[in-house]
């Protein structure tokens, strides 16, 4: 008898089901509960007696995250970084990739050399001091330039080059095109999935930063949101900061860090299903092969 | 990777052709020099980003002096490693690493792997591409949010978990400041995040799988779990090596981030890793010689780790990352 007719098999399929049916819940119900709360009462809130649902409206928690200008000034900082880190990082891993998808000479050097820097960094002091010493510290520069080109990126990227069809780029160069044309006229055109993959990548990482703003920063203006979120949540900063006063009455710690960490983590959310199709894709054509 | 890399594909820029008299490097230049400008800024980038810090290291051996260089001012030898080594509290933190590293190995990829199994085991492609696309959600969200969310889960006064076991006549229990509980919580919510998006690479090695191969043994009359067994595992084992070799290089550098937002001075005892240790000794007390060694000393040794496991891997399942 087969095995997919044997009653144990449907038995297990059955468990199998409910079990993802249990694993989708573990992961939905936290953001839920978070989504509850931050849109409840104070008092329902600390009383414990919010689930999945709110309990007495109350929208204090965003009218103070969405009005207070150093939080909305840190939701600017955080997109300037986003921007910039993700277009200098995408240009910079493009050209990077690109010729190394070639046979040139010196290549199996070049990328040996990227190889090293997966494994053996030069750790946190060093990487500070050099931020330092290149006069960076407290400039947008030492968010951005120093995570550019990440390493295990790149081979994805240099793997997707190679899979680029020969003949393609062999017709531009006989159209005349030198390989700086064909990259940027030809290839990058045709290699949206990648770049979107990478976009989301790079924009996820760049968004979530909050370390390097913490050591690199030293003026408080220039925080991105997740080191202010991250300030929030340590609730250090909250009673005595800019976040004190009249608008603090009638509004629970635990609905106001809920509502920040709903207003950091939707965007995200919002951006990954337009690019879902592409990433998998992006992801498993470094990996896989490896 | 590299000789996947490697693989000979002769593309248009370098054929050699024929009847060209000289082969010499200036034609060869003539010819690619455009891919050699591509290169120029990233070498840069590498030499000054990656290859700087990495001499930066210098600073282990030498003194540094506010407001001098920052590659020190006077070799001192191993005096900063052997100051660390005789501290109690490094070693506190060196085995808090290694303790959290071998959990956290020993849980999450087993994890991931079974998570794959049993996705591959739903055949409706509608309700798998659902359950997969909801498991790496977390995967993108900050650390900073995850633990905000757990400290909100877990609060000992108005906590979802706290507010369950009192039902069952549990006793609230203070998750984020319990010394026993951080380890737990480490890993837990590690798994958490991380499941869904590390099975992709476990998934796929699933479906690359010769379907020949399972008709074969349900003709010999293997069930399910046998064919699990001695097929689809088996043909894991390459992917399965490498994602272990690859996060053994991480060994030493547990998520660094995530223990220093985990920390609290009641749980410093279990919480101070390695790179914590070198986080306040360094960037905290401007001990930047010190933290120098230890980040150095605990590089070398991850770099060590890697080298032997690939090499045991070589050697047992003939499976090895270069």
């Amino acid at each position: 008898m087969l095995y997919r007719k044997t009653f144990e098999y449907r038995l297990f399929k059955i468990i199998n089901v409910l079990f993802m049916a249990l694993v989708v819940c573990g992961v939905m119900l936290p953001f839920l509960h978070l989504l509850a709360v931050s849109f409840s009462d104070s008092a329902a809130n600390t009383s414990g007696k919010v689930h999945f649902v709110p309990i007495g409206w109350n929208l204090e928690a965003y009218k103070l995250i969405f009005r207070h200008p150093s939080i909305l000034n840190g939701f600017w900082n955080a997109i300037v970084q986003t921007t910039v880190g993700t277009l200098i990082s995408l240009f910079m891993m493009t050209i990077c990739a690109y010729p190394l998808s070639k046979q040139i000479k010196g290549r199996k050097v070049f990328i040996w050399l990227i190889m090293v820097t997966m494994f053996f960094n030069g750790g946190l002091i060093p990487t500070y001091m050099l931020v330092k010493g290149l006069g960076l510290l407290d400039t947008l520069w030492a968010i951005v330039l120093p995570s550019c080109i990440m390493p295990y990126f790149l081979m994805i990227m240099i793997n997707f080059f190679q899979s680029f069809p020969d003949n393609i780029e062999e017709s531009a160069l006989i159209d005349g095109l030198n390989p700086i044309q064909i990259l940027f006229l030809i290839v990058l055109p045709l290699s949206k999935a990648i770049l979107a993959a990478m976009s989301l990548f790079l924009v996820v990482m760049f968004w979530n930063n909050w370390f390097n703003s913490l050591i690199y920063l030293n003026t408080p203006e220039k925080y991105p949101i997740m080191l202010i979120v991250r300030n929030i949540l340590e609730g250090a900063n909250m009673v005595n900061s800019p976040l004190q006063g009249g608008a603090m009455k009638n509004l629970s710690t635990a609905s106001l860090q809920a509502a920040a960490i709903m207003a950091t983590t939707l965007p995200i959310f919002c951006t990954i299903p337009f690019v879902q199709k592409h990433f998998a894709k992006g992801v498993l054509l470094g990996a896989v092969k490896g | 990777m590299d000789q996947t890399l490697a693989t000979e594909k002769k593309s248009m820029g370098t054929i050699k052709q024929k009847g060209m008299r000289r082969t010499g490097l200036g034609v060869y230049l003539r010819k690619n020099y455009y891919y050699y400008i591509l290169l120029l800024l990233p070498i840069v980038y590498f030499a000054v980003f990656r290859y700087g810090p990495i001499i930066g290291n210098v600073l282990a051996f030498r003194r540094y002096v506010p407001g001098g260089s920052i590659y020190g001012e006077k070799w001192v030898g191993l005096k900063y490693f052997k100051l660390f080594l005789h501290d109690p509290n490094f070693w506190t933190a060196f085995k808090n690493t290694w303790l959290l590293s071998f959990y956290h190995l020993l849980i999450t990829v087993p994890v991931a792997i079974l998570f794959a199994l049993l996705v591959n085991e739903i055949k409706s492609a509608k309700l798998r591409n659902a359950v997969q696309t909801i498991s790496y959600f977390p995967n993108f969200i900050s650390i900073v949010v995850v633990i905000g969310m757990m400290k909100e889960l877990l609060s000992p006064t108005y906590g979802l978990v706290n507010k369950a076991l009192g039902m069952i006549g549990i006793h609230s229990i203070f998750f984020m400041n319990e010394p026993g509980w951080f380890r737990t919580l480490y890993i837990s919510s590690e798994v958490w995040q991380y499941t869904g998006w590390n099975s992709i690479i476990f998934f796929a090695a699933i479906t690359a799988i010769d379907p020949q191969l399972y008709e074969a043994a349900e003709m010999d009359g293997a069930g399910r779990l046998k064919q699990i067994i001695h097929i689809t595992i088996p043909q894991m084992m390459p992917t399965i090596s490498i994602v272990y070799i690859l996060s053994l290089g991480q060994l030493m550098n547990v998520a660094f981030e995530k223990v220093l937002l985990m920390y609290t001075p009641s749980n410093s005892q279990v919480s101070d890793v390695v790179e914590t240790f070198v986080y306040r000794m360094g960037l905290e007390s401007s001990n930047y010689s010190f933290a120098t060694a230890v980040g150095l000393f605990s590089g070398i040794l991850g770099l060590a780790i890697v080298v032997m496991a690939n090499y045991l891997s070589k050697k047992v399942t003939r499976h090895s990352l270069y």
